[in-house]
């Protein structure tokens, strides 16, 4: 072979094959919304190739190794048929807001809502397409280079300036394995105006017992004095996988308010990516990660601090059983002249089992002297003097161990901001760590 | 100790001159002078290398494997490290003595030089033998000089250059090169495995304990080992032993890469304390010139309850690349890492450690107190693994950045990698400046600002200049604040 | 004549674009206690911080002498080379540094200022020792990084005992007896009592009278929005304790 490429013989077949499928997404297309999407999607498709599917020895991806997820022979998932079963899914999200239905990548909107779809966004009005990708580029970023190629629909969540919306939005991204293994890409644009808020969450389900890999990017600005609360619920079975991409933008005084629950599934990376645009910004991101069996849970954190004068906190916890793996990378880049930067990030692990594994990497860059930024990092077991004393208080081991095992992750749980999530997320906590049977 | 380490450089020359190979040593050195091995490396290089300095096959064919799979890996790059290509073939690998150029007087020594030994406090003669200048061998007292070396010999520690020990200890040398660090390790390390020139060795015997510090100061023929050292020291069952490396002064040298290899192997119940002032000239203010400082460092706690202690200064090169590391294999093991790292102007860090935990019991300890000025970059990356075997194996890293100048960078990368239920490993970092608030207090005191920034910064750093010998810790001190001249106000 | 240590002249000082001292006038002579009262906000740690030479704030008129220098032109080192010390109402913490260590490093400079030789670590230390013992701070503290860890009052006193190891010629103490219990006021104020001599003056800033209990001064001064409105004995303060401060406004709006 003359055409040698830079990946390997193990990805090949893998990235051949998204390849044939992206032709016949295109041909399937047929020219539908218009050359210039067309143009965009070969483009990241070209950059897609470029750049490979990202192995171990690429830096970001060190400790997580996306083959042996891509060897399950995903098909790109096609658009069914949802009418009947959006009522019943919807059904179950109601109590947690205003649910708004993607089936298969394609957004089923509820009436008078402030979400819309992208597909249609794009339809009447091609000038959106200049808004893809201003968080999210493409260049350089293979998972996001792999979306655009994709890139069909998703939803477009627009808040007006001084609008407060009450309601929380749930984004229920519902994936259908009944005929095998597919990979849904989605593409969520969301503006919030100035003086405004939103309480957006993002949920995962799946149809039949096929795996299924849900790819997610979404792209956010938050105007001056708004405030984004944005929880990300991963709560679905083992045959539920998830790459996701998050990138937000805060403008001046803006808040962003982030909470991951990542307590069930397979394969699980979250990306999210805070840029402080504007000063007097403030992110706040929280994690939670309890996993057993094979489950891989990868939280690799960016905040970026662009401007002076802005804030960020950072807290993820694990808890890692059975043959587990956790991960979290937490970048905080502070760029030069953002002076009086406060950044906090801490990182607390607890391991129970002698196959689990936890690798974290804290990482600062700091190009600004005037700074106050610590990170701290914890691995270690349960303290045993808590667990003692307990136990001198009638407690068995394993209800002492389930009593602090759930304060511990209560921490996080505590910051989702809705009451009836929050009860439900513990419910389940409680239920996998056992505390449930607790007398 | 200082008069002790002229001593004993004098005695090297004693050592040698009236050694058996003496004649062949000296013939072999004039023979180096005449000739000059063009810059550039290929197999036969290597072989003139080798048959130069008289080594037996097995170190040629030693070097020779290093050399075949360095050509085939790639030199590394990290984000926030950028220099020009290096071009390897541009670069003699046996350079000659340096005497001939050598100044003939201080006065003929770089002025900016000699104002910083002065600050120092360097006694004269010790600053001619830094700059290199050509010194007399007058010994003024024989006697003292031969009974410190009797002393090592009667406590059977060998304490010698690389190439007398695989002349003289060619099974110990076979034995423990390149165990720690394998030519093939990385890109640097291979390199140096095929080319190194000299170093120092040292093996200390079961149960002794070295009664001094050993130090490359010691011996003359450690002034001039080039770019390409290997050390390798050896404490056997229950040994302890000191050891300083390097130059506490600046020593000028027109070298641009230097890639030295240090293993140091600590049996049972062993000690070995490693510690280090680097100053290597760091190039000028706009960045031109300064020494590629691109080491491997890398210990093994092979035996239990063995210690192994890194302590580090680094205020020099342009580039510094090191990871002074240590692997916790036998149970009960302890890994230490104290360092500070200076960078100013545009001078680059990337340093760190390693740790990895095999053993049972085994802690370790990390200690990284970088400071960054001017435009400079300084970088911590460290990493911390627990092996599945390594039962309640413990860590704690303290890695803090102290920043002077808006035009400067910290950086930490602690990598931390646990697969162990039983380990407790702990990593805290801050960023910060020297606060307006405090610098005023001082001058309110009638310290000026740079007398305070220098009070400040041994402060910071006196947890790691803490761990240093009494009298390198006090010339480190002195180094930082000269290193960080000009840099506030 | 006997000639003032401290001269100030109508001081205007500002902080960005707020006028803090309005036209300060205050003379000080060798020997004698100048007590400050005022309100909060009132100028009392701006005139502290100008004196010391604090870049934050901007002087725009007046002049202020020291033994007859002019004390604007100094840098805040020669400042204090010169004898002027500043006890903080927050001293700052340096992590590493001894007390012992940024002492000896501030004497030496004031000696090197004076043309006087170092004093080496065994001179240093029979000094440290025979001071502490004269404002009773215990010497264990010595070692110990400077201000790290201390609680309120052990702060204070390192501030006093600091005050008798560099033996200015005039010291400024700001707020020193806030977050002070009795107890810790009376060690403060015994320590302070024990350096006063005829060729040193003291400038006690202070908002409640209690401490002036203690130290007792020659002279009460209160000011008032960047002014000094009134000035008269010890019982002043006294009445002030009684009254508060709004008779003494209220005289000073009607004035002004």
């Amino acid at each position: 072979m003359s055409t040698v490429s830079t990946q390997s013989p193990v990805q090949s077949p893998i990235l051949e094959r998204i390849v044939r499928e992206h032709r016949q997404f295109l041909d399937r297309l047929n020219g539908q919304q218009g050359k210039h999407l067309a143009t965009l999607r070969l483009q990241a498709m070209e950059e897609f190739q470029r750049l490979g599917i990202p192995t171990v020895r690429h830096e970001e991806w060190k400790y997580t190794n996306l083959f042996p997820l891509l060897a399950k022979n995903f098909s790109l998932a096609t658009e069914v048929d949802a009418a009947q079963m959006t009522d019943t899914v919807s059904a179950q999200f109601r109590h947690w807001g205003e649910p708004a239905l993607v089936v298969n990548g394609m957004l089923h909107p509820p009436a008078a809502s402030v979400v819309g779809s992208l597909r249609h966004a794009l339809e009447m009005d091609q000038s959106f397409l200049t808004e893809l990708g201003k968080l999210a580029p493409f260049k350089g970023d293979a998972i996001i280079a792999w979306n655009t190629a994709f890139l069909r629909d998703g939803a477009v969540i627009r808040v007006g300036d001084g609008v407060e919306y009450g309601t929380p939005i749930v984004l229920v991204s519902l994936l259908d394995g009944r005929d095998g293994n597919v990979v849904v890409h989605e593409r969520h644009l969301l503006q919030l105006g100035r003086r405004s808020s939103l309480t957006l969450v993002l949920v995962q389900r799946s149809l039949g017992d096929g795996q299924v890999l849900l790819e997610q990017v979404l792209e956010g600005w938050v105007g001056e004095d708004s405030t984004l609360r944005l929880i990300l619920v991963q709560d679905a079975p083992a045959t539920n996988h998830a790459i996701t991409t998050h990138c937000i933008e805060l403008e001046r005084n803006a808040r962003l308010h982030m909470t991951t629950i990542s307590i069930g599934g397979g394969f699980i990376r979250n990306m999210p990516v805070v840029r402080l645009a504007g000063e007097g910004a403030d992110a706040q991101l929280y994690g939670l990660t309890i996993a057993d069996g094979t489950m891989l849970v990868d939280h690799h954190t960016t905040v970026d601090h662009a401007v002076p004068n802005c804030t960020s906190n950072e807290l993820y916890k694990a808890i890692l059983d059975g043959r587990s793996t956790g991960v979290f990378n937490g970048k905080i880049v502070v760029r030069p002249h953002a002076q009086k930067t406060s950044a906090y990030q801490a990182n607390r692990n607890i391991v129970l089992s002698n196959r689990a594994t936890i690798n974290t990497k804290p990482q600062l860059e700091i190009f600004a002297n005037d700074v106050r930024c610590t990170h701290g990092c914890t691995v270690g077991r349960l303290d045993r003097e808590a667990l003692f004393y307990l136990r001198t208080r009638g407690l068995s081991t394993k209800e002492a161990e389930a009593l602090l095992l759930t304060a511990f992750a209560e921490e996080i749980t505590g910051t989702v901001p809705l009451n009836v999530l929050r009860t439900e997320i513990n419910a389940q906590i409680e239920h996998l760590l056992g505390a449930d049977e607790l007398a | 100790m200082r008069a002790v380490n002229e001593y004993n450089e004098h005695v090297d020359i004693l050592e040698h001159i009236t050694s058996e190979d003496y004649q062949y040593k000296y013939g072999f050195e004039s023979q180096i002078e005449e000739e000059v091995v063009p810059p550039g490396l290929d197999e036969s290089i290597i072989r003139t290398i080798s048959a130069k300095k008289g080594e037996p096959e097995w170190m040629l064919q030693w070097r020779l494997d290093a050399f075949r799979a360095w050509q085939y890996m790639k030199e590394p790059h990290w984000a926030n490290v950028r220099y020009e290509p290096i071009d390897y073939q541009a670069i003699s690998y046996y350079a000659a003595p340096k005497r001939a150029a050598q100044p003939r007087s201080l006065e003929e020594v770089d002025p900016e030089l000699r104002r910083t030994f002065e600050k120092l406090g360097i006694p004269l003669h010790e600053q001619e033998i830094l700059a290199g200048v050509a010194v007399d061998a007058v010994l003024d007292s024989v006697s003292v000089a031969t009974t410190f070396r009797e002393k090592l010999q009667s406590l059977g520690i060998i304490f010698c250059s690389m190439s007398e020990a695989i002349r003289e200890y060619p099974d110990l040398v076979r034995r423990y090169l390149g165990t720690v660090v394998p030519p093939n390790d990385n890109f640097f390390a291979a390199l140096n495995s095929a080319v190194f020139s000299d170093g120092s060795f040292c093996y200390v015997p079961p149960g002794v304990r070295c009664p001094i510090e050993l130090s490359t100061y010691f011996r003359i023929n450690a002034r001039n080992t080039g770019q390409f050292e290997r050390t390798l020291i050896i404490a056997d069952e229950g040994a302890y032993v000191s050891y300083l490396e390097g130059c506490t002064a600046p020593m000028r040298d027109e070298n641009q890469l230097h890639a030295a290899v240090v293993e140091l192997i600590a049996l049972k119940d062993a000690e070995i304390k490693y510690s280090t002032v680097q100053n290597w000239y760091p190039g000028d203010k706009e960045g031109r010139g300064g020494i590629y400082n691109f080491v491997t460092k890398r210990g093994i706690c092979l035996g239990e309850n063995s210690k192994i202690s890194w302590t580090q200064v680094e205020t020099g090169s342009a580039i510094t690349w090191k990871y002074p590391s240590v692997i916790l294999k036998g149970d009960n093991s302890v890994g230490e890492f104290y360092s500070v790292a200076v960078t100013n102007h545009r001078q680059q860090a990337d340093t760190g450690t390693k740790m990895t935990h095999v053993g049972r019991n085994t802690r370790s300890r990390i200690v990284s107190k970088g400071i960054s000025a001017g435009y400079s970059q300084n970088s911590y990356r460290g990493l911390v693994r627990v092996n599945p075997s390594a039962e309640n194996a413990r860590n704690f890293s303290q890695c803090d950045s102290l920043l002077i100048g808006d035009q400067c960078g910290a950086h930490t990368f602690p990598y931390i990698e646990v697969n162990n239920p039983t380990a407790i490993v702990e990593h805290e970092a801050t960023t910060s400046k020297i606060g307006e608030d405090i610098l005023f207090y001082c001058n309110q005191r009638g310290i000026d600002t740079e007398t305070a920034v220098a009070l400040i910064i041994n402060g910071y750093a006196r947890e790691v200049l803490s761990k240093l010998p009494m009298e390198f810790a006090v010339e480190a001190q002195k180094l930082l604040a000269i290193s960080l001249e000009g840099s506030v106000g | 004549m006997i000639q003032p240590i401290l001269e100030i002249r109508n001081l205007h000082a500002r902080v960005g674009e707020r006028e803090i001292l309005r036209g300060v006038d205050l003379t000080v002579y060798p020997g004698q206690v100048h007590a400050i009262m005022g309100p909060n906000g009132s100028g009392k740690s701006t005139l502290a911080a100008v004196l010391a030479g604090r870049e934050d704030y901007q002087v725009t008129e007046g002049e202020v002498l020291f033994d007859g220098k002019n004390l604007l032109e100094l840098s805040p080192e020669d400042r204090a080379r010169e004898g002027l010390f500043l006890a903080f109402q927050y001293p700052v913490e340096i992590p590493g540094v001894s007390t012992a260590t940024f002492l000896k490093t501030a004497l030496n400079e004031l000696r090197k200022h004076r043309g006087q030789s170092p004093l080496d670590a065994m001179e240093f230390m029979e000094l440290m020792r025979e001071r502490a013992a004269l404002v009773n701070i215990d010497p264990a503290f010595f070692s110990r990084s400077l201000n790290e860890g201390f609680s309120g009052g052990e702060k204070k006193r390192n501030e006093i005992f600091q005050l008798a190891m560099l033996e200015p010629r005039l010291a400024i103490l700001d707020e020193t007896d806030s977050g002070l219990d009795i107890d810790a006021l009376r060690i403060v104020a015994d320590g302070v009592n024990a350096l006063r001599t005829p060729d040193r003056a003291f400038v006690v800033i202070t908002h409640y009278q209690r401490l002036l209990n203690y130290i007792v001064p020659d002279i009460v001064h209160v000011l008032y929005r960047g002014r000094i409105i009134k000035s008269g004995t010890k019982e002043l303060a006294l009445e002030l304790e009684a009254k508060g401060y709004d008779w003494i406004k209220d005289e000073a709006e009607v004035e002004a």
